[in-house]
């Protein structure tokens, strides 16, 4: 593996903002000069659409069904989308049929074994992955040598917080089992609930590990995806792509990890009802 | 023996202190022995004018068949099979293999125009979900061909013994229901017709005219069942689609192989309320009168049974009497394997048909975890009070018990005891000293599927050639020449003597 290659993987809740926070960090780090690539490991197949003005690629599953397991194949499945940046989908089934997570397996081995990131000269791999580490499949990206450093991205809401905590246990788990995968950090994407900044901040206090940035909620997001463009591209002098900004510079700079201690589902609880949500 | 940790106990205790096979056992590597897809596609074998369409990767059914093409397999007796293979490759298992299924199911059916096809899964399409029961129905609305499922993936089953029986299972859903019942018909569970033929070979001067020394157990089951004025309707499992599904038109089952017969019997009784009789594997003299009373008493004919029976011991009981001058009083050393096939319940009825003997029986080569998987033959023989001696131990895997080591630990001496072996694959007998003195009985399962073999197994006819068998191999121990090979298999050293 490439050493130069700095391999960061983005988890967190389904549904909770990772494509589209790892699409708009991946700008911005190509707006800050270096070279990044975003890899989708979801079967949705999702995750680069804003950088691809709103297209959807072919993944690599689709392809390597079609054309077979070659190099030729992971260079049909590249695309260059906003500012240069190197775009690959690992795909998958359709819902309810095979195995996703074996799919995210198989994309990632072709990416390794034709030298993705060395042969394109990558700073930063982005790897957005599925919701939950729901098998060993989804755990891909954090074994065996791929990212070692790993950003959660939460908001104050109940399951947000729970998915959060499983991610945070099975990273220990991992660094128990002596992989050098670590925690780096949590990301606050914020959806308006009370006391969400202090919330998330807790919870980071508590399973020890610090909130590298939150993510305030924004109407420009929105707008932006309407335009299948991230903030960064749509909205550049917005606040919110300053957030971006921010969030990219941070992730560059910061160089702590850390291997969690993660939470009972009870701590959770309690940590929420420190600030009751008011119920009219 | 003692020394590595074996201790003769009874059947029954070493089955009481035996875990389940799981990942916990105090067995590890014990708790497989053949891949259950294996076990399910050759049983299934059996089936006529069939196809078994394997869903998984080509290399799942290449090793089934290089299985089949083995000696191994050979000597188990299976016929030849269609077993084409969807193919299952990487990208299937992350997309689904269900619509390769689908279009591999009507090619077969276009291909082989085969009366049923069965679909047998495997790991890696078991491990992602493939939906193979709706690919069945979506498939069968354009084939002629009835199509049916087995389950059968390898890390689903922990053992031999629980794949044969939930392989047994399948079958019951296989037939169908029939309105009626065929007057003084009669079904035999747990027997392999198609391979086992003792009948004349015209024009063949050889063997005198017949194809062993002695009949199969098809056979002679048949010829019991019809001693007492029944007719034979099924012989499962075995046939063709059609005669496996008619099976529920008999009036009873009758079980012979307790491993295979009790499930499926089990099953048609609470399926299609075809009742059994709860007697198996009729080896020796009373085993085989009790079968045939309780078949008697269930159809109303034991006054029949009992003039069958007592003409068949009249011819019976001198060759009976002069075993037991061979061997009443001798151990009977008696082997339930030497290879990765085990079987339990034949040596138990042999156990028993030797007990009338008055010999003293003991097994050997039985894995605590096999025994444990042949929960119902275990049942089976309990209910009946049959609980004899066995050599408890951690068995090495696919290592035969060297039957010297057998005799010095049992302290006996040349004269004392009879070897009763197991199966006569030549690899399986590799490395066991074997001197002419050891008076040894070939019992062998798989010898007895073969064309040709002579068999030595069930009912009065079945007894009769095992104390032939007896007497020739205690004479053969004491004799200062040796027999020619053909003479031992087909006899001729025998009647020399007689």
């Amino acid at each position: 593996m490439n050493s130069l290659t700095r391999q960061i993987a983005i988890y967190g809740k389904g549904g909770i903002g990772k494509s589209t926070i790892s699409s708009n960090i991946t700008a911005a780090l190509s707006c800050l000069g270096k070279k990044p690539a975003q890899i989708g490991c979801d079967p949705k197949a999702d995750s680069v659409n804003t950088l691809m003005g709103g297209d959807f690629i072919e993944t690599i599953s689709e392809i390597t069904r079609k054309y077979g397991s070659s190099e030729e194949s992971l260079n049909r499945a590249i695309c260059r989308g906003f500012n240069d940046i190197l775009c690959v989908e690992s795909g998958g089934p359709i819902p309810g049929q095979g195995c996703a997570g074996r799919g995210v397996l198989v994309a990632l081995d072709l990416i390794r074994k034709y030298r993705f990131f060395e042969k394109n000269n990558i700073d930063i791999a982005v790897y957005d992955v599925l919701g939950d580490i729901v098998c060993g499949g989804f755990a891909q990206p954090i074994r065996h040598s791929y990212a070692e450093e790993v950003y959660i991205v939460t908001s104050g809401e109940y399951m947000s917080l729970y998915a959060a905590n499983n991610i945070a246990s099975s990273i220990k788990l991992f660094a128990g089992q002596g992989l050098n995968v670590r925690l780096a950090g949590i990301i606050g994407n914020l959806r308006n609930v009370k006391d969400e900044e202090e919330i998330i901040g807790e919870f980071a206090r508590k399973l020890q590990i610090p909130v590298i940035q939150p993510v305030p909620r924004s109407d420009y997001v929105q707008a932006a995806e309407l335009q299948g463009k991230t903030v960064v591209e749509a909205y550049p002098g917005s606040r919110q792509a300053e957030v971006y900004f921010e969030l990219a510079h941070k992730i560059i700079d910061n160089r702590r990890q850390f291997i969690p201690q993660p939470l009972y589902r009870q701590e959770i609880i309690d940590l929420l009802n420190i600030y009751p949500e008011k119920v009219s | 023996m003692q020394k590595q940790g074996f201790k003769w106990v009874k059947v029954s205790e070493m089955f009481e202190k035996t875990p389940e096979a799981d990942f916990n056992c105090d067995y590890p590597g014990y708790s497989g022995l053949w891949c259950r897809l294996i076990m399910a596609v050759t049983s299934y074998a059996m089936t006529k004018n069939s196809v078994a369409v394997i869903h998984g990767p080509s290399n799942c059914a290449w090793a089934i068949r290089n299985f089949c093409q083995t000696d191994y397999s050979l000597y188990y007796g299976n016929p030849f099979l269609h077993m084409p293979v969807t193919g299952i490759d990487q990208n299937d298992v992350i997309s689904g293999g269900a619509d390769k299924l689908v279009s591999t199911l009507k090619q077969v059916d276009k291909d082989y125009n085969p009366e049923h096809i069965c679909v047998f899964d495997t790991c890696s399409t078991a491990l992602i979900g493939d939906d193979i029961e709706t690919a069945i129905s979506t498939a069968q609305k354009e084939c002629k061909a009835r199509i049916d499922y087995i389950p059968s993936a390898g890390f689903t089953a922990p053992s031999l013994g629980k794949s044969i029986e939930e392989t047994a299972l399948k079958y019951a859903d296989i037939m169908e229901y029939q309105a009626e019942t065929t007057e003084n018909s009669v079904n035999i569970l747990g027997q392999y017709k198609e391979q086992q033929d003792s009948s004349p070979m015209p024009g063949k001067k050889r063997c005198k005219n017949r194809r062993g020394k002695y009949s199969d157990d098809a056979s002679e089951l048949t010829r019991l069942v019809e001693g007492i004025g029944l007719n034979i309707y099924r012989i499962l499992i075995s046939g063709t689609y059609d005669y496996i599904k008619t099976a529920p038109q008999a009036k009873v089952n009758v079980i012979s192989c307790p491993t295979w017969g009790f499930p499926l019997a089990k099953r048609m009784e609470e399926i299609f309320g075809t009742p059994y009789v709860n007697q198996s594997i009729p080896i020796g003299i009373e085993p085989t009168k009790k079968w045939v009373m309780e078949l008697a008493k269930f159809t109303g004919r034991e006054i029949e049974a009992e003039k069958f029976i007592h003409q068949e011991l009249q011819e019976l009981t001198p060759m009976f009497e002069r075993a037991k001058t061979y061997v009443s009083g001798k151990v009977a050393l008696i082997e339930c394997g030497r290879n990765s096939q085990t079987a339990f319940a034949r040596p138990m009825a042999l156990a028993r048909a030797l007990e009338e003997l008055g010999m003293h029986v003991r097994l050997f080569g039985l894995h605590p975890l096999e025994l444990r998987a042949k929960a119902m033959d275990f049942e089976y023989f309990m209910k009946e009070g049959f609980d004899p001696l066995i050599l408890d131990g951690n068995y090495a895997y696919q290592q035969p018990v060297n039957i010297a080591h057998i005799i010095e630990d049992l302290r006996l001496k040349q004269g004392e005891y009879v070897y009763f072996t197991q199966d006569v694959f030549p690899a399986a007998k590799g490395g066991v000293f074997d001197p002419a003195n050891i008076p040894r009985v070939e019992t062998g399962v798989h010898l007895r599927r073969v064309i040709n073999a002579p068999g030595r197994g069930v009912g009065f006819r079945g007894a009769r050639a095992l104390y032939e068998n007896i007497i020739e191999a205690v004479m053969f121990s004491e004799r200062g020449s040796k027999s020619t090979l053909y003479g031992r298999v087909h006899g001729d050293f025998y009647e020399s003597f007689s």
